[in-house]
Parts: C-alpha cells; structure tokens; sequence
C-alpha cells in the first residue's frame, strides 16, 4: 500500500488541530514532507526519485528554475528548517505559531504544484 | 499610599508589554495608558515621554514615536532611555536606526548589562554577526550568573562566516530585505531567535517571530522568497545557508 503527498499534508493538517505540543511538532514533520513529496516530480521528472533535504531545495532554487520554483524551493528549505527544529530541539520551546506557520507554508507549495 | 512616580511608569510599562502582544492593539487600553502617562509627565517629563513613545510604536506613528523618544532621551537616564528607544525602533523593523541607538546606549555604559543585551540584539537583528558576537561575550563575561541567549547557535554562525559559508554583506543584505517587508506590512517585530541545522551544519535559520497571525507570516515568507528568487546576488550569497522567517504569535488562525 502507498500514500500520497496530499494525504501527508491531511495527516499533517489533523496533527495541527491537535493540543499537545507533540502533535504541533509531529504535525510540522509530517507538513514538511508531505511538501518535499509534492515537489519530487517536478524538481525531477519522478515521483520514485529520492534527493537529499538540502539537494532537491538547491535543484528548485536553481539559476535555470522558474521564479515559481526558486520561491517554493526557499519556501521548502524553511519547512525543512522548523522541520529540524521541530524534531530534535524537543527541549526548546515550539510555540503553536510554528507548526500553523509550517502548515500554511505547506498549502502553498502544494498551490504551486498544483499551478506548475 | 499613592503609587511613587518610578512604580506608576513601571507599572504602565507592564501593562504597555501586555498590550503589545496582541493585534489588534486594544485602543481603549492603550487610551488610559495615554491618560496616565499624561499625568506621569508633570513629575517625570522623561518617563511620561518613553511611555508616549512607545504607544507611538504600537500605533506605528513613527514620527512621534521618535520625537517622543527623543524627548525621552534628552531629558532621562541615559542608558534606559536610549535602550527603550532602541528596542521600540526594533518593534517597527528599523533595525539600523536600533543599532545606531543601542550604540549610544552602550558608550554611556559599556558594562551596562541591559544595554549589551539590547545592543547584542541590535547587532544580531541587523546582520552584525561579529559585533554581536562580541557583545555578547563582553556580557557573558561580566554576568556569567544570566542566562545568555542563543550562545551556541551565534558562536556557530561566526564561525560558518570565518569558513566563508556566506558574507556578512549577504546577512546583512537578506535581514534588510526581511525589515523592508516586515515595516512594508506594518507588522510588530515580538522577538528573533537563531537556530544552526542539524542535518546542514553552517546553514541557519534566523525566526522573527512576529505580533501577527500566521497566514500574514506566511504571506510575508512568501514575499521573501520572491524578492530572494529575483535577486540573483541574494541566491548566491547568503543563498540557502542564512535563511529569515516570519512566524505568527497570535493564536486563532489555527491553518
């Protein structure tokens, strides 16, 4: 059985609207990656291929990528970011704008995969 | 027993800090604020004029919110006025004209604990990486008992700027960038933090944390990643290894 990139984000949205801090960071995981999937066949022609965090962001923002690509690809590259924050600084503080922020930042990559 | 001059601006202060952190500013609060620092002005013209500043900030009246301040500074303690200054020109994204002030602060009282923290703050605000370093340890060193903010994390960050990883220039550069945006939008700057990538040591993330609902933070990320995709010079340096964002403070937007 496989998943889509959309039902990450659906996972990820339900996480968000939970009340534990656990869920808002579980949820700011699941928000990155559903976003990192969702990029893959455009960055790459294929859905099966399998870059690095740092990689497929650097392939988006890329000098030969269109202005869309390069500002989801920096978008992206944030996530990532509160991503990390959101899994191994688990003795700093996450407050709730982090993971609505990753959420949101999310939707709009999907927007502009959707769009490409 | 009548609240003394000092313990009245204080607790104005106080209730000032509170109201800063919601959006839409609470006006009728604001409004009494007004009255007392009004009244706080016939027995302490320089805290009266701070307190005026700083509501001038909240309503984004930068004029007056300078004017005010600079009454503040000319008739106050040297120090604090200039540190209250500094930190209201923060709140509104002029992250130059904060250094500049946090400066002067500092040259009154170079050993002033609130004053480097301010000035750390400016420094690290407006992408003066060394400079905050240094203050930083100057307070680290005078006040090993506090707790130091975001020691590790700007060790690392001048440490990936003595690898070249990115230019001072190109901090500064994408931080002006980020300012424009954030005065652009008129959004309150609540406070900023840095963080280094664990998977991409050298990279960083610097979050401005703001007094605004995340689907405005979001709007104004997305506003920073155009103006970086446009400017070639930005891709390049500071590229993906320096990275500002915007995250909302106030709840109820849940996405």
């Amino acid at each position: 059985m496989a998943i889509t990139p959309d039902q990450l984000l659906q996972t990820a949205d339900e996480l968000g609207q939970g009340a534990r801090e656990s869920d808002w960071r579980n949820a700011t995981s699941r928000a990155y990656y559903a976003a990192y999937h969702a990029c893959i066949p455009f960055a790459y022609g294929s859905a099966s291929a399998e870059p690095g965090h740092r990689e497929i962001a650097r392939r988006l923002t890329g000098q030969t990528a269109t202005m869309q690509w390069r500002s989801a690809g920096y978008l992206l590259d944030q996530c990532r970011q509160l991503r990390e924050r959101a899994d191994y600084r688990i003795s700093a503080e996450f407050p709730r704008g982090e993971v609505d922020t990753a959420l949101r930042a999310s939707h709009r990559i999907f927007d502009i995969v959707r769009t490409a | 027993m009548a609240p003394t001059p000092k313990t009245k601006a204080l607790e104005l202060a106080e209730q000032l800090e509170l109201i800063s952190e919601a959006e839409p500013v609470d006006e009728v609060a604001l409004h009494r604020i007004v009255a007392g620092a009004e009244k706080l002005m016939r027995v302490d013209a320089a805290a009266g004029h701070e307190l005026l500043g700083r509501v001038a900030a909240l309503r984004w009246d930068i004029d007056e919110m300078k004017r005010r301040h600079r009454l503040s500074v000319s008739l106050g303690d040297p120090v604090l006025s200039r540190c209250n200054f500094a930190l209201s020109l923060g709140l509104v994204g002029l992250i130059d004209e904060a250094l500049q002030v946090a400066l002067g602060a500092s040259e009154h009282a170079p050993d002033d604990s609130l004053a480097l923290r301010v000035l750390f703050d400016a420094a690290l605000s407006s992408g003066r990486l060394r400079d905050a370093q240094g203050y930083l340890n100057r307070w680290r060193k005078l006040y090993p008992d506090e707790t130091a903010h975001d020691t590790r994390d700007v060790d690392s960050l001048v440490a990936a700027l003595d690898r070249g990883m990115f230019s001072e220039g190109g901090v500064r550069e994408i931080l002006r960038v980020a300012a424009s945006i954030q005065v652009n939008a008129r959004v309150r700057c609540h406070h900023i933090t840095v963080s280094e990538s664990f998977e991409e040591p050298g990279s960083f993330l610097m979050t401005e944390y703001l007094v605004a609902p995340s689907s405005l933070a979001v709007d104004l990320n997305c506003e920073l990643a155009e103006r970086w995709a446009e400017s070639r010079t930005l891709a390049v340096d500071p590229g993906l290894r320096f990275q500002p964002m915007f995250i909302g403070t106030i709840d109820g937007d849940h996405a």
